[in-house]
């Protein structure tokens, strides 16, 4: 934390900005990249989001309050532009049905050259995609971030308790998902 | 120590969960991680992740947000404009426009673009059915006239129709509001003819005062009045002890309006 503390005071320097920001790209990208690319399976996506993600990053460090630390404030930019993203996407495919727009996801889960239907890490890819947008962002941050509710509770602005009873529908629903597609 | 707790947790909500693998299982492009090593596809507590990320990404990433930072910094001089531009926009826009511009302008594209292009040629790759062309859309010869038909002219807003149908409309609501009127039998009509009084009137009312004129009328006259030569020669004197009131009320259905006040006439009861 102390050097995200040092990264962000040499950012606010001039002589130091451009450096400054390779060392947190850097530091950050595989972590927010993964984060991202969970909520939008598609590489290209991703990287449009990143981009986004870092370009805001360039126009708001300067003013960051350092109420939270740096890595919360990350994943709470890259979480609120995948949302964004998703959205975006739903409004230009309003000639479809929602339903349509959901599957779609899961249709790129399922375009994948190695996809197999009877593995188990398929199988949960598209349990992860059958649930509502904010269940999935909060089964994924605790899941395969492993995000403490503290923690993800910064992120999301969200209660604890609400989070925890998220990430237990989550999960249950995954579970039926993953049993009823076993038989 | 949060591992064994989110396990922990995950174990007591969906302990089906616990054994897969959470290594992502997307495929990863053959050419996507050649630099990329498997250090740094793993992230914390050494999770592989099977999404694949283009070839550099990572490193190059830094520095095409740079690129792309800076560009946005120099908007004022991306966005700036050629000194002169507007002054001689129209003067060079005429000059492109009566020297043909657009057709050179296509060629000159088409000479721009990759000599690919040259190869591949404009034909289209869809196929027709074979004569489509000539037998979809012929015209049969036999089924067209040499001399053209005179089309059916029909007039739009014909002043007479229109007429026609108000009065239609009219007569329709005048008929629709008689026939309310009459079958309540608490409106008396406001217009007091004949015809319509008889129709406002009950059925019964009409009954019993058709049957107390005409026992009045009978007492009033001597019986052998209705009496004709006919059936007196059938030797029935007195016709009126062998009518029913039925019978007499069936003539009287029978009889019309204007019969009954022809006849009220000549026997001098009107």
């Amino acid at each position: 934390m102390q050097e995200d503390k040092l990264l962000i005071e040499q950012f606010k320097d001039p002589a130091t900005k451009e450096r400054a920001y390779t060392a947190i790209i850097k530091k950050y990208q595989e972590r927010l990249y993964w984060h991202i690319r969970r909520l939008l399976v598609e590489h290209e996506d991703t990287n449009d989001v990143m981009q986004n993600v870092f370009i805001k990053v360039w126009n708001a460090l300067e003013n960051f309050r350092e109420d939270s630390q740096l890595y919360t404030w990350l994943y709470r930019i890259a979480t609120n532009e995948s949302l964004t993203f998703i959205d975006q996407r739903k409004r230009k495919s309003a000639d479809y049905s929602l339903s349509d727009v959901e599957g779609a996801l899961e249709n790129k889960i399922r375009a994948d050259r190695n996809f197999d239907a009877n593995k188990l890490e398929w199988k949960l890819q598209l349990a992860i995609q059958q649930l509502p947008e904010k269940q999935r962002v909060v089964f994924t941050l605790r899941y395969y971030d492993e995000m403490p509710y503290e923690e993800m509770s910064r992120v999301l602005e969200t209660s604890e308790g609400s989070l925890k009873a998220s990430y237990h529908h989550a999960a249950k629903k995954i579970e039926d998902y993953i049993l009823k597609n076993s038989e | 120590m949060q591992l064994s707790e989110i396990n922990k947790e995950l174990e007591n909500i969906a302990p089906k969960l616990l054994g897969i693998n959470k290594a992502m299982p997307f495929s990863v492009p053959d050419n996507y991680f050649e630099l990329l090593s498997i250090e740094a596809l793993l992230y914390t507590n050494g999770k592989a992740v099977g999404y694949a990320a283009p070839d550099l990404y990572f490193e190059e990433f830094p520095n095409r947000l740079l690129l792309k930072v800076a560009k946005t910094g120099n908007d004022t001089v991306s966005q700036s404009v050629p000194e002169g531009y507007f002054d001689h926009f129209a003067d060079n826009l005429l000059a492109k426009i009566k020297a043909g511009a657009p057709e050179v302008a296509v060629s000159a594209e088409t000479d721009e673009l990759p000599a690919i292009f040259a190869s591949i040629g404009k034909e289209m790759p869809y196929h027709v059915p074979a004569g489509y062309f000539e037998t979809a859309v012929k015209i049969p010869e036999n089924n067209v006239d040499s001399a053209p038909k005179q089309g059916k002219v029909v007039p739009i807003g014909n002043k007479k129709n229109w007429l026609k149908y108000a009065a239609s409309i009219a007569a329709i609501g005048l008929l629709i509001t008689l026939g309310v009127k009459t079958s309540n039998n608490d409106i008396v009509p406001s217009v007091a003819t004949p015809a319509v009084a008889i129709a406002a009137a009950p059925a019964a009312d009409i009954d019993s005062a058709v049957d107390s004129e005409f026992a009045a009328m009978l007492a009033a006259l001597d019986s052998k009045a209705f009496v004709s030569d006919e059936v007196t020669d059938s030797g029935k004197a007195d016709i009126s002890e062998d009518l029913m009131s039925e019978d007499i009320e069936s003539s009287l259905k029978k009889l019309s309006d204007k019969d009954l006040i022809a006849f009220l006439q000549t026997v001098g009861m009107n």
